[in-house]
């Protein structure tokens, strides 16, 4: 029987998969601070800090699409960290994702794989789809955005 | 394509025809499950569930700046392989009606369609034939669906 357990990103009805490892920390937003005069990009939201370094934190909208101020709904902060890079998350809700037998698994299509794309698989389950991702990719996602991570 | 075989004349959503080989039509569906992908291509825009598979969602008309955001009640499931010896993989497309299908006689090849008239759009097209007054191009679905299109598309 097919299993899955990812950690689960939800932003703004958006739901993003990650492995669990890529998942960092994870803090109540309001301990974000606002970035400094000079510092930061159009959609760093301010930072993070964690594990004695600041970590940037961004948030995307429905169209996974990144935004420049931060939504009320976004209660969390996700500290995300491939090696050497990190960057951090504002969203919903993070947790587990488990699920046994019934899903649809599949790697993006290979038309869909674009450079200005983070996905890397789409999940289908119960009429719903999951946009499976990771740390790096995320980061790299933004890094081609222009955004300093 | 050879002359005096069938072929399923497929209608995108702008009105214009392409055509398949039989054997490459292999579902027409009216009522599905599309399932929007975000950041994906304006072309292929979305995923639709089908024999345990998640296909990508083709709107032909928009590699050409055309269509908009028109409700989608047909598609046709086509098969393609991108290399020869390779699995059977699948898309599906979106079409403004019902597929029909039709003998290609013996006939001179026509000339190619004004749309397809681009260094990134030529490759689609297989060969010409003429239906009645139409030109209708025979498609590349495996070109349709591949790395070479998408990078001619979008810096990769």
């Amino acid at each position: 029987m097919s299993e899955i357990d990812f950690a689960n990103l939800l932003i703004d009805g958006q739901s993003l998969l990650l492995p669990r490892s890529d998942v960092r920390h994870i803090e109540l937003v309001e301990k974000l601070q606002p970035p400094g005069p000079g510092e930061g990009g159009a959609t760093i939201l301010g930072t993070l800090d964690h594990e004695q370094r600041q970590w940037p934190v961004y948030t995307l909208d429905s169209a996974l699409l990144p935004m420049q101020t931060l939504p009320l709904e976004r209660r969390f902060i996700a500290c995300l960290g491939p090696k050497g890079r990190v960057m951090a998350l504002a969203c919903e809700s993070v947790s587990r994702f488990q699920l046994q037998g019934d899903f649809l698994l599949d790697e993006l299509p290979l038309m869909m794989k674009t450079a200005r794309t983070p996905l890397q698989s789409l999940l289908y389950n119960e009429g719903r789809l999951h946009y499976v991702t990771s740390a790096e990719a995320l980061v790299g996602y933004l890094l081609k955005r222009g955004h300093r991570t | 394509m050879s002359q005096g075989v069938n072929a399923w004349v497929l209608n995108d959503l702008s009105g214009a025809a392409v055509a398949v080989a039989e054997v490459e039509m292999v579902e027409y569906i009216t009522g599905t499950e599309i399932l929007p992908v975000p950041l994906a291509p304006a072309h292929c825009p979305a995923v639709m569930p089908w024999r345990g598979r998640l296909l990508p969602v083709v709107r032909l008309e928009r590699l050409f700046g055309e269509g908009g955001e028109e409700a989608i009640h047909h598609l046709g499931v086509l098969a393609y392989q991108l290399r020869p010896g390779e699995p059977l993989q699948h898309l599906a497309m979106v079409l403004g009606q019902a597929p029909y299908r039709v003998a290609v006689g013996e006939q001179p090849s026509a000339a190619l369609p004004e749309r397809y008239n681009s260094t990134a759009m030529a490759p689609l097209v297989r060969s010409v034939f003429t239906q009645g007054e139409d030109d209708i191009a025979v498609l590349d679905v495996g070109y349709l669906a591949s790395a070479a299109l998408r990078d001619s598309l979008f810096d990769s």
